[in-house]
């Protein structure tokens, strides 16, 4: 947005300059503590309840994902809401439940595709890690795009080649430290970066309500969205379809079937741990979505009272422009206008490190895959420790090249969160049928679990871009979504019943 | 609409009420399982070394 001044000074650029090399530091400092792949992947599996916690919450609240949902809260008001109440309901309810991820544990997986294999041979577990790394990366695709608005909004850095060279210098620290520490290192600066960004966001909402009031909140919100700005249930806004597609991903799928999430609980010290996690998780995982979705509401209502910036929002018939960019950039343009010089820098280093966070778990972890899941298996799983970690290492580096790439190329045409959300569909519509019907249903076969995952591909047709260049009308992502998780269990029950595994087949005629 | 606005405003006062405690019992049981974390890493790895120590000297 033009002509907006921000409160970032050159104080702030200290203070984000010492965390952010201070981060660089302990995964130098864990390096020392790697001595096999378990300590890289999941920390040797020592990981208690309390610093779990800390980590699961701090890498799930990642710059994106407050940028996403800062976006929801802006373009939706207050019925944006409804995916903070799924996706900290549906955490809690696997918290009692165990859901998935205790029979997970028990197996001692580190990889979701290490599952496929032990449930439905080494083929499903390699096909399998391939969509989930493809899908994975695409996922990340946006991170840097989005990191890149945020810095540009938030310091006021209006070069372009300033800006990429700030993302080339962060990702060049997350390579650095990832590469040498590990989970470890992950953990600990999540564990940083939670306690930073926590107590951030809370002050930043506080000096938003009494900077703006809560009455203001309301009448901005109700004058633009209408009574669809607070009932998610209303056609004109979210509506019910909408909703069940974020109980799906935002509830059930972040929580369960994610791998990042997953790899959390397979770092945990036990299965107590892992449901304890969970529970209080929870919280975590409402509040990701809550706060930032809270603060894009307090940007609507900020800007709204900026003629200039009201003129760049809105259309002339007063509702939000279709221009994913703009309204990405809203929130942190808000956060420069009213935090003061300090707490900004301090809210900024959060905001970065969170960045750093989560580039750092999804890097790891994709390369863990691809490495675990795809390389060695196709190896006969002939491969040294040495090897593996720098295998691991180098895919890190060439993910993070890709990204660089991506970021530049890919034009996003819709809401990041929509995006995020479609581009995991490609791998967790299957992979929710092969966990779900795998660890619940005896009868799941082979055949199946290859023709669930093959029904996830059609999530790919939820992309803008795609459905332009495939010269589809307008269909809502959230509709294919459905439409491809339906077809995964689906497809996973009709395959298993007409192809059963022989060893199942075997069984079921002896029982007769 | 009144409702919602009712629902909204109890969902978020009551979310960061319940955020603050856990962040501060976070904060601090989080660093507490940083340094139980360190040493158990530690002694995992110089009981390794030890035991290649052995090994190396049961082979000579």
């Amino acid at each position: 947005m033009t002509g907006l001044e921000t409160n970032f000074s050159g104080v702030d650029w200290v203070i984000v300059g010492c965390y952010l090399l201070g981060t660089v530091a302990v995964g130098l400092y864990v390096n020392r503590f790697i001595s096999n792949m378990a300590d890289y992947v999941v920390a040797g599996r020592a990981v208690r309840t309390w610093l779990a916690v800390a980590s699961m919450t701090g890498s799930e609240l990642g710059l994106v994902t407050v940028m996403y949902a800062a976006q929801k809260g802006f373009t939706g008001g207050f019925s944006a809401f409804h995916i903070a109440v799924v996706a900290g309901i549906v955490p809690l309810l696997v918290g009692f439940t165990g859901f998935i991820v205790v029979p997970l544990r028990k197996l001692g997986v580190m990889t979701i595709p290490q599952y496929y294999g032990l449930r439905f041979g080494q083929g499903v577990r390699i096909y399998g890690g391939i969509l989930l790394a493809v899908a994975g990366v695409l996922n990340m695709g946006m991170f840097l795009k989005a990191g890149a608005i945020f810095v540009t909004a938030l310091t006021g850095l209006n070069d372009p080649m300033q800006v990429n060279l700030v993302m080339t210098a962060l990702i060049i620290l997350v390579l650095i430290y990832t590469t040498m520490g590990g989970m470890v290192s992950v953990i600990i600066t999540d564990y940083l970066q939670f306690v930073v960004l926590s107590f951030g966001l809370l002050l930043a909402c506080g000096l938003a309500v009494s900077e703006l009031g809560w009455d203001n909140l309301v009448g901005a919100v109700e004058q633009i969205h209408g009574e669809s700005g607070f009932n998610p249930t209303h056609e004109d806004g979210f509506g019910i379809s909408y909703m069940a597609w974020m109980l799906l991903t935002a509830g059930l799928v972040s929580s369960t079937i994610w791998q990042t999430a997953v790899m959390r609980a397979s770092s945990a010290e036990s299965e107590e741990v892992v449901r304890n996690l969970y529970k209080w998780s929870s919280v975590g995982f409402l509040i990701r979505f809550l706060l930032p979705q809270f603060l894009g509401i307090c940007a609507l209502a900020y800007f709204m009272d900026i003629p200039e910036a009201r003129s760049e929002l809105l259309t002339p018939d007063g509702s939000i422009v279709d221009s994913s960019e703009l309204t990405m950039s809203a929130f942190p343009h808000f956060l420069g206008q009213i935090l003061p010089v300090g707490i900004i820098g301090i809210v900024g280093a959060g905001m970065l490190a969170a960045f750093m966070s989560t580039h750092d778990s999804y890097l790891l972890c994709w390369a863990s895959v691809i490495v675990e899941d795809v390389i060695v298996p196709l190896r006969g799983g002939e491969m040294s420790t040495r090897s593996r970690l720098l295998l691991a290492r180098l895919l890190i580096v060439l993910i993070g090249v890709f990204l660089l790439i991506w970021s530049l190329w890919y034009p996003l045409g819709q809401d990041l969160l929509d995006y995020m959300m479609i581009s995991g569909a490609i791998y967790f519509t299957g992979a929710l049928a092969l966990l779900v019907l795998g660890i619940y249903w005896k009868r799941a076969s082979r055949v199946g679990a290859y023709l669930a995952l093959t029904a996830g591909g059609l999530a790919v047709f939820g992309l803008t871009p795609i459905q332009k260049a495939v010269g589809l009308k307008k269909i809502e992502a959230a509709h294919i979504g459905l439409c491809a998780a339906g077809a995964a269990l689906a497809l996973m029950v009709i395959g298993s019943l007409l192809f059963p595994d022989k060893e199942t087949a075997k069984q079921g005629e002896a029982d007769e | 609409m009144s409702d919602w606005i009712t629902i909204w405003s109890i969902l978020l006062a009551g979310g960061i009420g319940i955020y603050v405690v856990m962040a501060i019992f976070v904060a601090i049981g989080g660093a507490k399982d940083i340094r139980k974390l360190f040493r158990s890493m530690d002694k995992k790895k110089r009981d390794k070394e030890k035991n290649l120590e052995a090994h190396k000297q049961f082979r000579r």
